[in-house]
């Protein structure tokens, strides 16, 4: 059944195939093109995943990545081939916490929808391209290596993190990405690729109950497998830091600056991390961006560049919040950071105009099918519905982002410098 | 769309439409491209997002936006061969979802953007320093550093050479005069398209253009040109890297004024945009040389480049497989279905583009300066009757003008 949200004006129907695929479709009726996404929430985190027996499946890292790469072919050639020829574009993207594949054209969906169910469900991956594909995947982890700004992200993460497999690239190093093999990619395949554990989305112009049907009928033709239930394994992972300080050089013009605030308190609901995220988010929009009137004087200063920014993110068993920033001084950013850290602070007018700007933004994406679509994926992933994770912007109180600075302990941080190369 | 002349070279484009959850405008001045112009609009488009006469600090402008519900706020420069286009792009959410109407004053709000920017020397001297960042900071991203270098050389003496987000050669020496005359060049003088996308009603916005400064007489600039073919030129620069970044630039001499622009457009979707394409096939697929490859096109200047990321011991195996994929369909050795297929994905990215605003804006633009039938349905029948034998014909033309490549230093290779 369709059901439009009466506040943001979308509908969508959602439903279950007999083989367990949570599927939702989301009508969009001027639009011309559609855009389909199927994933399973196996990503780059997933390096040690425990069964319900207590069974510990090690995974190497970079193969959620590798696997991505090897669905795409079939005994035929390459599976892109076929959605090109159907007039459709495919791709695919690894995260740390889902492998999603998705299409978008502006022809005819069902055809292409019914090749995306079919190629992600029946993986035919050889040996011989498995090595074939290291060479490939090899050139992209260098590509990846040479930008600054993913080098510095990554350095961050390894001088935060022991254990936690954040410390490793989605696509893992060289090293891993030759030691994969045909059978490490098929067994990872069986434990995370069944139809119970994934979720299809589809945004379209094209009416829902055609494109339920195909669903349903692509899904009984699939063999129904037993699944093999696991999750992800937890990680023993130390309150420190690895590293305080760290230097990494680079032969670049522009000089860079990461502080990062290790947080170990973690939130027991999607939807209390999600409320954190937000609150947190706009503690520093008010703290460290142009609503603060001393912003000018810091750029008039030098302190900081247009480059200078602040993230954060909250996951189920890591947590950090990030500056970063061009200079040539670290250790003056570093005791800005600081600083300004502990003034950080925000009022009832600000927060209001800073929730006026979320919410209009979170409207204004739903205008992008692959955002929308996304979206809705990763909510559902999360066990929460996606108009109540913007809704939850309204809900968040001054008191709640003026107590999420507890979860920072500044002295539990990681600085690191990426310099030029002498 | 449905477009309103009031001058020559100043026109107002309406779509209105309830499909999308905001509203979106673009206003684009049109001038000539040369080094100092593109640095001098790249500082003024810095000043005119920061700060404003009637909004003097930041966090004044913030505000502003803030109360218009986070309305969105670009500026920016795009190059179209010898003219460089100063876009200022605003997006705003709908009527519908909020509690006021705010389109007019949105509308109002922009203009203001437009007219006031707060030129001063300290807005200058931080624009400078912003824009000095940014330029570096390109220099930092390997791919596109390697082909705007390969620019830089392919187009020496031509407007192809020019980076239109800015230059440090001349950026210490431009001065707050020379912002301020561009300034009010644009606003008397450039030729203006101002393009809205929304669901309110269009009478508002045909009344508020009216009656603004955008509504006067304006020149217009040229577009299109083609460089003259020289000798082939191939130039190395090290740096520490991983991967050698390579880039072929060709000159066609094929504008889009040209009776072989759209069978050059689909012969490159066959070399080096599809999945499909020659050189992902051959390049990546059979002999996995490399993550990413891709062919296109400088549409204004009649310039092709291929650019891809590789190991450098493969480099002269790459350009020599680059060069006989173009010969493949100069020779029309290529598959038909991949001709069908190049023909369809350009369709069909056509189809989709009224799904994005900023897309429609972007067709329309281009096909106004190209002085050409701004209807799609007219450059898909354009598309649909290319041959292979056109396709060769297209490609015969490229002459291979520039190699340069970015490479690892010895150690690391």
């Amino acid at each position: 059944m369709n059901v439009t949200h009466p506040r943001y004006k979308e509908t969508l129907r959602e439903f279950t195939t007999e083989n367990g695929l949570r599927c939702i479709l989301v009508f969009k009726p001027d639009y011309q093109g559609s855009c389909a996404l199927l994933g399973t929430p196996f990503g780059a985190l997933d390096l040690e995943q425990v069964d319900q027996e207590g069974t510990i499946y090690h995974v190497i890292p970079g193969t959620a990545h590798f696997l991505e790469h090897k669905l795409f072919e079939n005994p035929e050639g390459d599976i892109m081939n076929v959605f090109t020829d159907l007039g459709a574009q495919v791709n695919a993207f690894t995260s740390y916490h889902e492998t999603v594949y998705y299409f978008t054209t502006s022809a005819d969906v069902i055809e292409p929808l019914n090749v995306l169910m079919d190629f992600v469900a029946n993986p035919s991956i050889s040996e011989a391209s498995v090595e074939k594909e290291k060479g490939i995947i090899v050139q992209e982890l260098n590509m990846y290596e040479q930008m600054p700004d993913v080098r510095l992200m990554m350095e961050t993460y390894k001088s935060l993190y022991h254990n936690h497999p954040l410390k490793f690239d989605i696509g893992g190093d060289e090293q891993s990405v030759l030691s994969v093999s045909k059978e490490h990619l098929d067994e990872c395949y069986l434990r995370n690729y069944h139809p119970q554990q994934m979720v299809l989305v589809v945004a379209t112009g094209v009416d829902l109950d055609v494109i339920e049907e195909t669903i349903r009928k692509k899904q009984s033709e699939h063999p129904v497998r037993a699944m093999q239930k696991v999750v992800r394994a937890s990680v023993n992972e130390p309150i420190e830091v690895v590293n305080t300080y760290h230097t990494i050089t680079m032969d670049v013009q522009s000089e860079k600056v990461a502080v990062a605030f290790k947080i170990t308190e973690f939130f027991d609901s999607p939807l209390k991390r999600l409320k954190a995220e937000w609150a947190m988010r706009f503690l520093n929009e008010a703290a460290f961006s142009s609503l603060n009137p001393a912003y000018q004087q810091w750029m008039d200063d030098e302190i900081i560049t247009d480059f200078f920014g602040v993230d954060s993110d909250f996951g189920e068993d890591y947590g950090f919040v990030l500056f970063f920033n061009e200079t040539s001084d670290p250790k003056q950013f570093e005791d800005f950071v600081l600083e300004q850290w502990e003034k950080a602070t925000i009022s009832e007018v600000t927060l209001q105009q800073l929730k006026r700007r979320s919410l209009g933004s979170a409207i204004r994406r739903m205008n992008h099918l692959d955002d929308l679509a996304l979206g809705i994926m990763r909510s559902t992933f999360e066990q929460m519905d996606y108009f109540e994770t913007i809704d939850v912007i309204e809900t968040i109180s001054l008191d709640e982002v003026l107590a999420i600075k507890q979860l920072v302990h500044v002295e539990n941080r990681s600085v690191i410098t990426l310099s030029k190369k002498a | 769309m449905q477009s309103y002349m009031y001058h020559p070279m100043s026109q107002l484009h309406i779509e209105s439409t309830q499909k999308f959850k905001d509203t979106t405008i673009s206003v684009r001045f049109l001038s000539e491209l040369t080094e100092k112009s593109a640095t001098t609009l790249a500082i003024l488009a810095l000043i005119m997002e920061d700060r404003n006469q009637y909004a003097a600090t930041k966090q004044q402008m913030t505000q502003w936006m803030d109360q218009l519900y986070g309305a969105k706020l670009d500026v920016r420069s795009i190059g179209y061969g010898k003219s460089i286009s100063f876009e200022v792009r605003s997006k705003v959410i709908d009527d519908r979802y909020i509690d006021r109407s705010i389109a007019k004053e949105h509308f109002e709000w922009l203009l203001t953007m437009i007219q006031y920017p707060l030129l001063s020397a300290e807005t200058l001297k931080e624009a400078k320093l912003m824009l000095k960042a940014t330029l570096l900071r390109n220099q930092d991203s390997a791919t596109k550093y390697a082909i705007n270098q390969a620019f830089t050389r392919a187009g020496a003496g031509y407007p192809l050479s020019i980076d239109t987000s800015g230059s440090l050669d001349v950026l210490d020496d431009i001065t707050l005069d020379d912002v301020k005359s561009a300034h009010t060049m644009l606003l008397s003088a450039a030729r203006v398209d101002v393009f809205v996308i929304t669901s309110a009603q269009p009478q508002m916005y045909q009344a508020l253009f009216e009656h603004s400064y955008l509504n006067t007489t304006r020149v217009d600039s040229e577009t299109m040109y083609t460089l003259q073919h020289r000798d082939m030129t191939q130039e190395v620069m090290k740096k520490e890297l991983k991967q050698t970044n390579l880039v072929m630039v060709y000159n066609a001499q094929i504008i889009p004024s040209d009776e072989l622009y759209w069978p050059l457009r689909v012969a490159l979707v066959a070399l080096g945009q599809l999945p499909s394409s020659l050189c992902f096939t051959e390049i990546r697929e059979k002999r996995s040389l490399c993550y990413f490859i891709g062919a296109n096109m400088v549409t204004f200047d009649g310039a092709v480049y291929v650019y891809t990321g590789i190991d450098a011991k493969e480099k002269q195996q790459v350009i020599q497989l680059v060069g006989e994929q173009i010969q493949r369909i100069i020779d029309g050795d290529i598959d038909e279905n991949l001709l069908v297929n190049s023909k369809t994905m350009m369709i069909n990215s056509l189809y989709g583009m009224v799904d994005d605003p900023f897309a429609m804006i972007n067709f329309l633009y281009q096909r106004l300066l190209m002085k050409s039938d701004v209807h799609m349905d007219s450059v898909i029948q354009m598309i649909q009757q290319v041959s292979m034998a056109k396709m060769g014909e297209a490609m015969a033309s490229l002459v291979l003008r520039t190699i340069f490549s970015l490479e690892p230093m010895e150690e690391q290779a």
